[in-house]
């Protein structure tokens, strides 16, 4: 049995513990609450997971044109983000998947409890983070019909607006992604476009040291804000539409394109090489299609 | 392996018998009809291996070691019943680069082609052995060897005619200064149903034209020849088979760490798996469509 039936139920089960405390020495962290006994969450509940507080703020989105391993959809621009927003610490786990949506439907599921859930299109990942929302006491941000793979979500009108959870945005990700710094990965430049980099390997599974096989978050370095797998490990479904050019003009909490047919991937992943890990890298792909190397983490305003 | 054999051999004399007559889809439709599985077969095989197969393939000529020892293999997958055979990135040594051949060359019966040539010799594989053949080279175009190069899959059907070509278009490292990329994917049909063609990076190339491969083109098979350079490549090649749903036939040549190769199902199990540097030949039977 899937998890829609499950949604309405979930609203009774909030927490009360979403939201972060606002901090000025940078990220704050929070947790979900997890069972006072400690015993394992029963199915159609939220598993514990901790939310990183990202302050408002500016960075430098895409690449410049001297990065190795650029490619032509990485326009540079400045970008301002003018609300406080928080994100997972790590991927969404096949464990969390599966305790809240009821099945895990990932290709690696020998992996285990730890490792990111894949196999998940677009629209499942947005039904997940309704699920957050549910369970949290909180409004959804998707509208979504269907079970499994047939699920189908629309978009809020006001993402932004939202006080639920959702998929963060394509400049959410990439200035968590990128923590203050300027540099393919949190740890420096890249040396390497399709074999061993070294800095990649400190932060990442990708196709050179992964083996061919997924593995558990939280096992290789965070970035300076204290998330997890920001490059490697699976690629993150983000919300925004995909367009080709992102302009050089400075932009203001920007949401993408309105309307479209591929939702942009973002992070790389272990089935591919150092440079789709880098922070400006992007890929994209119909919303409906499901790969074993694609996951995803949520967001919310707050 | 063996309980299958039964029934590959009869689906081997049923193939015998249409490919004799037709190379056209409707009558592999027809025939297919009939069984219930098919053998589709790859090597796993290092170029300069051959003595390994066979120790006189050293006393082949120059760029014919290589094809000696894939010949043997060849006959033993037509034995088994195999009605697809496929060899690695580049697991067959070449003395020269050799032309890039058009869909629809008999090289098999053709003079324009020497015997030395490796188009030539495995067109003739193909008819010799009524099945198709897969063939990974290098070739190139126009006047002057040196100027526009490609890594190359080959597909001959059972008469030897070339009924595909396919140039890699995900060039890996050093690869994109001495090759010119290819830009599109394609299909040829076989018993075992359209069977698209992808070289080794290919399979995390654009993915667009994966997309374009699977679900425009209607590959249900994919021919993949590769020299993976990681361990545990395999695992790419059954990802990919998941990911889009199809049967992958890999034939991996090892380099450094990357070894083994396989044939998966639409699942991304494993059907027959290989994972050493020793040659051998890998066989599957897949659903006939």
């Amino acid at each position: 049995m899937h998890r829609t039936s499950f949604i309405a139920a979930l609203a009774l089960l909030a927490c009360g513990c979403s939201g972060s405390e606002p901090g000025s020495d940078g990220p704050v962290t929070s947790a979900d609450a997890a069972p006072k006994d400690g015993s394992a969450p029963e199915l159609g509940t939220l598993v514990p997971g901790k939310w990183i507080k990202i302050e408002p703020g500016s960075f430098t989105m895409g690449s410049p044109a001297s990065e190795l391993c650029r490619e032509g959809d990485e326009d540079q621009h400045q970008v301002t983000l003018t609300r406080a927003f928080e994100i997972a610490e790590t991927e969404v786990t096949q464990k969390q998947y599966g305790s809240l949506m009821l099945h895990n439907p990932s290709h690696h599921q020998s992996c285990g409890d730890e490792c990111p859930v894949e196999w998940v299109t677009w629209h499942e990942a947005a039904a997940y983070c309704n699920g957050v929302s549910q369970a949290k006491d909180l409004p959804p941000c998707y509208s979504c019909t269907g079970e499994g793979q047939q699920t189908r979500c629309d978009g809020p009108t006001d993402l932004l607006g939202c006080k639920g959870y959702r998929l963060p945005t394509e400049a959410e990700w990439e200035h968590a992604a990128r923590a203050g710094v300027q540099t393919p990965f949190p740890n420096g430049g890249i040396a390497s476009c399709m074999g061993t980099d070294g800095n990649a390997d400190k932060v990442a599974w990708y196709k050179v040291n992964s083996l061919g096989e997924l593995h558990a978050v939280k096992t290789k370095a965070s970035n300076a804000w204290q998330l997890y797998d920001m490059h490697g490990g699976v690629y993150e479904w983000v919300h925004d539409w995909y367009q080709t050019r992102l302009g050089t003009k400075a932009a203001t909490d920007p949401t993408g394109a309105s309307s479209g047919t591929e939702r942009v991937l973002r992070g790389g992943a272990w089935y591919f090489n150092a440079e789709h890990a880098r922070a400006a890298s992007r890929e994209r792909f119909r919303p409906d299609k499901p790969f074993n190397f694609a996951g995803f983490r949520c967001a919310r305003t707050l | 392996m063996t309980g299958h054999r039964a029934a590959a051999l009869a689906v081997m004399v049923l193939g015998l018998a249409a490919t004799a007559c037709s190379d056209s889809p409707l009558e592999y439709n027809h025939l297919t009809q009939a069984v219930e599985t098919l053998k589709v077969a790859a090597i796993q095989y290092t170029d300069g291996s051959h003595t390994k197969v066979d120790p006189t393939c050293a006393q082949a000529a120059d760029g014919l070691k290589d094809a000696c020892a894939i010949k043997k293999y060849i006959a033993d997958a037509k034995a088994q019943g195999a009605v697809l055979f496929v060899t690695p990135e580049d697991g067959v040594g070449q003395q020269y680069l050799e032309p890039d051949p058009e869909v629809g060359d008999l090289p098999a019966t053709s003079t324009k082609w020497g015997d030395d040539e490796l188009v030539k010799v495995f067109s003739q594989q193909a008819l010799q052995h009524q099945m198709h053949v897969v063939l990974h080279l290098q070739t190139y175009s126009g006047q002057n060897p040196n100027t526009k190069k490609y890594k190359a899959q080959l597909a001959f059907d059972p008469t030897g005619k070339i009924v595909a070509k396919h140039h890699k278009f995900e060039l890996y490292g050093a690869e994109a200064n001495s090759l010119t990329p290819g830009t599109d994917v394609t299909v040829f049909d076989t018993p075992a149903g359209k069977v698209g063609l992808l070289i080794c990076a290919d399979m995390y190339g654009d993915l667009r034209l994966q997309d374009k491969l699977v679900n425009q083109l209607e590959a249900r098979v994919v021919a993949v020849s590769s020299m993976w350079t990681v361990k545990g490549g395999w695992r790419w090649q059954a990802a990919f088979a998941k990911n889009w749903g199809v049967y992958v036939v890999g034939s991996q040549a090892a380099l450094g760490p990357g070894v083994g190769g396989g044939i998966f199902d639409t699942e991304g199990k494993t059907l027959d798996l290989w994972e050493s540097t020793e040659p051998h030949l890998t066989i599957a039977s897949i659903p006939a469509p």
